[in-house]
């Protein structure tokens, strides 16, 4: 399936959750912005082509002059578009470095607080500009990234980039909820594609907001998250289900019974406690509790080999779009991260924010908005 | 691999082809990409900058030796190759210590990165030369 590159938004944000996922955060190795504007135009051709399920250049594998290395990296040949979605944000260090007028910076760039229990390690956070290519195929994802990367060199640098072998949400209506590698159901309660004026509200950066030349744009907000799951592994079912606040198998809320029954979060079971405990992971991110604050995650299963000390180097890497990161990610993961009882079993490891520039219109660039604003 | 000092004799007498120079160039430069900096070889005991240096330079005589015809055929590629070396030298200067250079096992791992960053800035336009002199 080909997913258009252009359109009023960027691809990759509200599209059904492909299965696979490689992230990338570059900085920029040059405070020149005729150069950096010539790579995004490059970067522009070859990523729509790429969505398309063709090469970076026609004949770019194979077809090219035999005494040159091939345009393309040749990966990807005989193999169809699969969903392949590459969406693009720009991070603080994209208006530092080129010197932007202080009036075209997104303010949702402002550095996130330090987190309780944060373990951040540098060399996984941050970036200049960030590159999430989503496709049904992790070759095809893989393939994307690379290629370009190899555009860039001599512009921008790879600063770390992570692989996602499953998604963890599901952000339409349409698609079954996966599970993410706690084993329960994630996304079921998420924003999806379906929700409309419920995405204008939460997720896309409106007219009149701040800076203009990001309205129909949103925020990305990154987080690795190792999870010990060794140590979830030794923990009871009923505890499981009690630091969720939701049933494993089904996904239902605590005292329903089907996954998309409504959380009822005043109930109170016969033993008077709230049936859904004050410290549930899906009552401290709520709506409910968070005076109507939502997000949409886009996350993925990670297991990036072992730790050298007999377990898995897995977890979540996640993703998720908002309109303004401040209000709503960082109360909500303050307040998870101050009470959630989950907080045992995982560990904050990366951090980024990426300000995300509307879609692409016929003939226009990767940031030509700003650039050109 | 290339011989450094054969690469550059030759180079001088001209008697390698423009394909042999522009391959030559480029895997001096894929030389230093994959051993010199990662410091994985052994095989060059106690090396410091200079075998970079070398390298770099015998790759920067190769594609020298080439320019007319470069300029002829893709008039933008000469003047990105010139700018990447001197960015090269430029870093390796600041690594420069009386006679020598800095000790590799003295470089910290951000200088490692920065030197990566600038070779593989200047890997990707050497990497053309052999298809822009052919074309
Ligand atoms: C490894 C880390 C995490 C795991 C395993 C996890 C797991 C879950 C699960 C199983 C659900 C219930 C199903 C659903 O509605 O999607 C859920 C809900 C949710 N999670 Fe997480 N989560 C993690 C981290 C986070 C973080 C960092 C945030 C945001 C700061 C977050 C925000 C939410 C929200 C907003 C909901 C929906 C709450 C509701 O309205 O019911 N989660 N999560």
């Amino acid at each position: 399936m080909v997913i258009p590159f252009r359109g009023e938004r960027q691809a990759g944000i509200v599209t059904p959750a492909q299965d696979r996922l490689h992230f990338v955060a570059l900085d920029l190795t040059t405070d020149d912005r005729e150069r950096v504007r010539a790579l995004l135009q490059k970067w522009t051709t070859a990523a729509e082509r790429m969505t398309a399920g063709a090469e970076t250049a026609p004949g770019g594998a194979v077809g090219g002059n035999p005494e040159a290395p091939p345009a393309d990296t040749g990966e990807a040949l005989g193999l169809p578009a699969a969903s392949l979605t590459l969406t693009f944000g720009l991070g603080p260090g994209f208006f530092d470095k080129l010197g932007i007028d202080p009036a075209l910076r997104p303010p949702g760039l402002a550095e996130l607080p330090r987190f309780t229990l944060d373990q951040l390690d540098p060399a996984l956070s941050g970036g200049d500009l960030c590159i999430q290519a989503c496709a049904d195929d992790p070759q095809v994802a893989v393939h994307a990234v690379r290629n370009l990367v190899r555009i860039g060199f001599g512009t921008t640098a790879v600063r770390w980039s992570q692989l996602g072998f499953g998604r963890t949400s599901s952000t339409s209506t349409t698609q079954a909820t996966p599970r993410n590698l706690f084993g329960f159901k994630d996304g079921t309660r998420n924003l999806k594609a379906e929700d409309g004026p419920e995405l204008d509200r939460h997720v896309w950066v409106q007219p009149g907001d701040d800076p203009a030349w990001l309205a129909g744009g949103t925020y990305l907000v990154a987080r690795r998250i190792r999870m010990h799951i060794e140590i979830w592994d030794r923990t009871s079912l009923t505890e499981q289900e009690v630091i969720v606040g939701r049933t494993k198998g089904e996904g239902a809320p605590l005292g329903a019974t089907a996954e998309f029954d409504a959380a009822d979060f005043a109930a109170v079971g016969p033993d008077g406690e709230p049936r859904i405990g004050e410290v549930a992971h899906i009552r401290l991110a709520s709506a409910e509790a968070l005076g109507g604050v939502r997000i949409l995650r886009r996350g993925y299963n990670f297991v990036d080999g072992s730790d050298g000390q007999g377990h898995l180097n897995a977890g979540l890497f996640f993703v998720a779009f908002m309109r303004d990161p401040h209000a709503q990610f960082v109360p909500m993961q303050r307040a998870l991260a101050n009470n959630d009882v989950m907080m045992e079993y995982i560990e904050h490891t990366g951090s980024a924010v990426f300000a995300c520039p509307p879609g692409l219109a016929d003939g226009q660039y990767w940031a030509q908005p700003l650039l050109e604003a | 691999m290339a011989d450094i000092a054969d690469l550059q004799s030759r180079v001088t007498t001209v008697e390698l082809t423009p394909v042999q120079l522009a391959n030559g160039a480029k895997e001096l430069l894929d030389e230093v990409a994959t051993g010199k900096i990662t410091g994985e070889e052994d095989r060059y005991s106690h090396t410091d900058l200079w075998d970079f240096k070398a390298n770099v330079e015998g790759s920067q005589g190769a594609v020298a030796a080439l320019r007319p015809v470069i300029d002829e055929k893709d008039p933008t590629l000469g003047p990105l190759l010139d700018e990447r070396f001197a960015a090269v030298d430029a870093l390796l200067e600041e690594y420069r210590e009386g006679d020598g250079y800095r000790l590799y096992t003295d470089l910290t791992e951000d200088d490692i990165r920065r030197m990566s960053e600038a070779v593989d800035a200047l890997g990707e336009p050497v990497s053309q030369v052999a298809g822009v002199v052919t074309s």
